[in-house]
């Protein structure tokens, strides 16, 4: 990498460091540090909450997807919108009128505090592996592209967001969000503008758009109601407003935001910023993935866009045949480019018509025997080693910003990846170390105390989590499908944590003695559901854990109320 | 720590579940709305 990139890397990174340590020196309460000052903005209240959504895998993975599948990603968020409506009117007057530090606080107000510690011990294990996997899945691209080092890409993101999480707590982590999302969008920007610049001279944006229209990248919108499509209108109306009720109303990473507003109305303006912009910027980091897209069409793209597996099937005894799979590979992709420049210089020329279409048809055929070749390489890769992930799209973005952007600007995308790891991270912490203190130890062992008692313990719980998530990143590169495990152990704990918000919120009539042990059987079931779809009993995805669980918890709920009440 | 400082949160005026902010939720999703649109507009054009 050229100095020149390290310095912009460098310095963006001390930059956000040295502003959330200084901003924050007048922290010397546990409030400030848990809640912050009460005081903050509506748009700093929604900035931290995109930015704490946003992880780095956000702009690795997505721009991939939209290479590889299309913009149909965006409709996973239609739901968001709604979601925030029905935090507002139901959820945030709430929390605000208990006046809570965490979540799980409202729920020993509701219920009892069985209940509460059940709900906050979920999270604690559910959220404190996630932190792990939140530095981790950056670094291993990272190191596998850049060649460094892979503890010490962990130990470097996870010590500079340690170091300004315990200097300034929650008020720490949203002004540097503000920073981090600043060096994420002048990034994001000039990366997209930079790729429009590298088509060749007759090509621009609209031509490139009627490209990866023909190419079937620009599938925006899907009316089809179909259940096995995991991206359409309905399902992002119907299991995206599900999901984002539960992500933003009842994960301390997001409620902590929020609860630092400086009024009601200024939380509710947070959330309406969220439902505001999300779409929006989703829809253009998938454009900046299909503009990518586009661009390698005109350029040499890679078999396979992971270079480590690349390396390990090159030693392995299947060399010469992924050797002669690129290079049928890169003549049939030859033959595309000529077809796609003759595409738009026809449509130049005459407009749409029977020439176009006879040539999308074409272009069309080539990128499906294209497909075929990269599947056949994946196959080749795994035949060479079994326990490789052959998926490469989240390498797509990283390969085109190391390989063809200017010097300086890769750098600055370099500070994009790093501070959007940073963002997520900072916020899971400091979500960690609140629900450690505020519903474990203070309610536990440690009443009575000195309010500097209390913010000392803040700061070393943050310091313990920190140290914990790097501990896990660290090891996580020993197992295989360790990101996998942990969004399935999300998966076996976040129905239940719903389940138990819902019947908070929505059934009035349950009282603390039927949704406790209900809680603990749907647990009980979802975990013995799991196992039956490992033991191949059934088969079922453990996505669907997430909604079976919260069920559950209603139903069993519902049944114990009339066994009780006779 | 819940009996710290919250006077701030006393003085929040909290307006009805469907009073002046009606007004903004129905901004929200008209604003969304325009953006579905847009993109399905979008769509069409290039494909």
């Amino acid at each position: 990498m050229n100095p020149i990139d390290w310095i912009v890397l460098g310095s963006a990174l001390a930059l956000i460091v040295s502003y959330g340590i200084i901003k924050t020196r007048h922290v010397k309460t546990s409030e400030s540090f848990l809640r912050g000052d009460g005081n903050m903005q509506w748009w700093l209240i929604g900035i931290s909450i995109m930015a704490t959504q946003a992880s780095a895998i956000t702009f690795l993975s997505t721009p991939g997807q939209a290479y590889a599948d299309g913009m149909s990603f965006v409709q996973f968020y239609f739901g968001l919108p709604l979601a925030m409506i029905i935090l507002c009117i139901f959820v945030l007057p709430l929390y605000y009128r208990l006046k809570v530090y965490t979540a799980y606080e409202f729920l020993e107000n509701r219920f009892d505090l069985k209940t509460r510690t059940l709900t906050s011990i979920l999270f604690l294990i559910q959220r404190g592996l996630a932190a792990g996997i939140t530095i981790y899945a950056p670094s291993i691209i990272l190191s596998t592209i850049l060649g460094w080092n892979l503890n010490l890409t962990n130990v470097i993101i996870g010590f500079l967001v340690i170091l300004y999480t315990v200097a300034g707590g929650t008020i720490a982590v949203s002004q540097t969000q503000k920073q981090q999302m600043i060096v994420i969008m002048t990034g994001m920007f000039l990366a997209f503008f930079y790729c429009i610049s590298l088509l060749p001279e007759n090509t621009g944006f609209g031509d490139a758009m009627f490209l990866a229209g023909e190419t079937g990248k620009l599938n925006v919108i899907d009316f089809n109601f179909d259940l096995s499509n995991r991206y359409n209108v309905w399902s992002g109306l119907i299991g995206g407003t599900f999901l984002f009720l539960s992500y933003f109303g009842t994960d301390q990473s997001q409620v902590q935001r929020y609860l630092s507003g400086r009024s009601l109305t200024e939380s509710r303006m947070g959330l309406m910023f969220n439902g505001l912009f999300k779409i929006p910027m989703q829809f253009f980091i998938l454009l900046v993935g299909v503009m990518v897209f586009i661009f390698f069409q005109f350029n040499d793209a890679p078999l396979h866009y992971n270079p480590a597996n690349t390396n390990l099937v090159m030693e392995s005894n299947y060399a010469e045949e992924f050797r002669a799979l690129e290079d049928e590979y890169q003549l049939v992709h030859e033959e595309k480019r000529t077809l796609m420049e003759s595409y738009t210089a026809l449509r130049q020329s005459e407009g749409a018509g029977e020439g176009t279409r006879q040539l999308g048809d074409q272009i069309r055929e080539k990128m499906a025997l294209e497909n075929e070749y990269r599947d056949q390489a994946r196959d080749l890769i795994s035949r060479a080693n079994p326990t490789l992930d052959t998926k490469d799209t989240d390498y797509v973005f990283i390969t085109f910003v190391l390989n063809y952007l200017p010097v300086g600007l890769i750098g600055l995308l370099l500070a994009v990846i790093f501070s959007a790891a940073m963002s997520s991270t900072a916020s899971e912490l400091n979500a960690l170390a609140t629900t450690s203190i505020v519903d474990i130890y203070k309610r536990f062992f440690g009443q009575n105390k000195t309010d500097g008692h209390y913010l000392s313990a803040s700061k070393y719980f943050t310091i313990l989590w920190g140290l914990i998530a790097l501990a896990f990143a660290t090891f996580a590169s020993l197992f295989e499908n360790l990101i996998q495990a942990v969004n399935i152990i999300g998966s076996l704990f976040y129905g239940a944590i719903l389940g138990v918000f819902v019947v908070a919120f929505f059934m009035k009539h349950i009282k603390g003695k039927h949704v406790f042990p209900a809680a603990l059987i749907a647990e009980f079931l979802v975990i013995l559901i799991y196992f039956l779809d490992v033991w191949g009993v059934i088969e079922l995805s453990f996505l669907w854990l997430n909604l079976i669980g919260c069920v559950l918890v209603m139903i069993v709920s519902q049944i114990l109320y009339y066994i009780l009440r006779k | 720590m819940n009996e710290l400082k919250t006077d701030h949160l006393e003085k929040e005026d909290d307006p009805p579940i469907f009073g002046t902010w009606t007004k903004v939720y129905i901004w929200l999703i008209v604003v969304n709305l325009i953006c579905v649109i847009l993109f399905y507009l979008f769509m069409i054009y290039y494909t």
